[in-house]
């Protein structure tokens, strides 16, 4: 019975799918998360009456064939890289990213990887970093005598000193793009790095042609929409149950051949 | 005398292939762009020794439903579905291939290419995205555009190709949704293509169709499974009604 291990890898398919909805869903309120979309594709076909054979001397020809599939295959799983809800969070140091782009961001090991996450913080000495304690790039460090801090929408850090009348300039911050920002690979902490597919990263000041702008006090929250997720989530259970009673059905029907005797 | 049993092992077997293409069909029930196949049967005539006709059965074509599967929406931007007839070309290693799944992705030269990394055709070779452009729109009559940066009008990247074919039953699927033309057919350009960005078409199996089919086919098993008893057991009654009889 070769439905048996046509279905069985129908509900493989559909395990994988759920496994990508339910990642999509506990990340429902992680910062900056972009939702992920597995995707399908059939498998080989085998042929039993060969499309276009002739079915007679005079050279009529088989207009269809009786080619059937061999199951399903995951093929891709997908980030859709839409732009997520903005959060008002009036915290100086959560910075949203409106538009296309990454912060940079410093690894341990001197790598630069790359995050939409921008609910910074101030390390011990200063420097603006991600909660994970890594530098963002250029690195810049706010005085300790900083009464408030403001970031433009084209990234420059300001600050305003105790006692002086003009705020200070800290430095500015950069936003990197990618050719092909679905080639990036994740690495946890919502942190991304540059692969050969995603190609690599542009850098400008935020609010260039291309490039998103930078909006103070909003965090950009996850683009995974619930509603969505959930009906996504009841097709891929009910595609399992499916498949499932294909597994029963041929069962039975193998079950009545040894009833024979 | 015996044709009655072989008579039912003919139907069991095309049940079992009807078996295979329904599980074949849920299992890709989510597969963008899938079309479910039916198994067609047929009569195969023998005559026997006294004349009379035997009819048995076989299978004789496993076409596919070219409906249109449902668009939803899936808000990648290289998500294209077709609305209406044609199929895209991918250039494999073994020559073109068609295809109605519309998602793409960019490989490492920014060309347009399938989930599995083959180039998708433009009207006037591969669709390259400029290292630097963004914001990349597809237009309903395929034209890829995007915008670079310091210029506010957008630059036309290429034109997505588009054919279909006169009966496209003359397809045949090789796998992951990629089709092979017969020899015969000829690929025509589709003249108003309509194509819509960030939406893929869903497969076009209906579940509840594909159950209902799949109880018939059990229950018809059980029942040529039935006859085949029922024979096997007047043979038997026969030979001991004769022996026993001795």
């Amino acid at each position: 019975m070769r439905s048996l291990s046509v279905a069985a890898t129908g509900m493989l398919a559909q395990q994988l799918n759920v496994d990508v909805i339910s990642n999509n869903i506990a990340n429902l309120s992680t910062t900056g998360f972009k939702r992920r979309r597995a995707e399908f594709a059939d498998l080989l076909y085998q042929n039993y009456r060969r499309v276009g054979a002739q079915s007679s001397d005079s050279g009529t020809i088989v207009p269809s064939g009786v080619q059937t599939g061999l199951g399903v295959k995951p093929t891709a799983v997908y980030r859709i890289t839409e732009q997520g809800n903005m959060q008002v969070t009036d915290n100086p140091l959560d910075l949203a990213i409106s538009g296309k782009g990454y912060f940079q961001v410093e690894l341990p090991n001197g790598d630069t990887a790359y995050t939409r996450a921008g609910a910074l913080q101030r390390s011990s000495d200063g420097t603006i970093v991600t909660p994970d304690g890594y530098t963002v790039l250029p690195g810049i460090t706010i005085p300790d005598d900083a009464v408030s801090i403001t970031v433009d929408s084209s990234g420059e850090v300001f600050a305003q000193i105790d006692g002086q009348v003009a705020p200070q300039n800290l430095g500015q911050l950069e936003l990197a793009t990618f050719p092909n920002e679905a080639g990036l690979e994740a690495i946890g902490d919502n942190l991304f790095l540059e692969t050969q597919a995603s190609g690599g990263p542009i850098t400008a000041v935020p609010g260039t042609d291309g490039f998103g702008t930078i909006q103070q006090g909003f965090l950009e929250t996850s683009n995974v929409n619930v509603v969505s997720e959930i009906t996504d989530l009841i097709t891929a259970q009910r595609a399992y149950e499916m498949n499932s009673k294909v597994i029963q059905a041929s069962d039975q029907m193998m079950g009545t051949l040894t009833q024979l005797r | 005398m015996e044709n009655a049993g072989y008579i039912a092992l003919s139907r069991q077997m095309v049940l079992n292939r009807e078996m295979d293409v329904i599980a074949n069909n849920l299992a890709n029930v989510t597969t963008p762009a899938f079309k479910g196949q039916t198994l067609r049967f047929q009569e195969f005539l023998d005559r026997a020794k006294d004349g009379t006709n035997l009819s048995y059965v076989e299978d004789s074509a496993a076409p596919r439903d070219w409906r249109e599967g449902p668009l939803t929406a899936t808000g990648n931007p290289l998500d294209v579905a077709i609305h209406g007839d044609g199929f895209f070309v991918v250039s494999t290693p073994t020559g073109d291939r068609y295809t109605r799944k519309g998602h793409f992705e960019m490989d490492a030269s920014r060309q347009l290419v399938s989930s599995d990394g083959e180039v998708i055709q433009g009207e006037s070779g591969p669709i390259t995205v400029p290292q630097d452009a963004y914001d990349i729109s597809i237009a309903e009559d395929g034209t890829v555009s995007a915008k670079s940066p310091g210029t506010p009008q957008t630059t036309e990247l290429g034109k997505i190709r588009l054919v279909s074919f006169a009966d496209p039953q003359a397809l045949q699927e090789e796998s992951a949704g990629l089709y092979k033309a017969a020899p015969s057919a000829t690929a025509t350009p589709v003249a108003n293509p309509d194509l819509v960005q960030g939406t893929l078409e869903q497969s076009n199996v209906q579940p509840i169709i594909e159950l209902t089919r799949m109880m018939t086919v059990s229950r018809n098993y059980e029942a040529a499974q039935q006859l085949v008893q029922s024979e096997h057991d007047r043979i038997r009654k026969a030979i001991s009604g004769i022996v026993g009889g001795a």
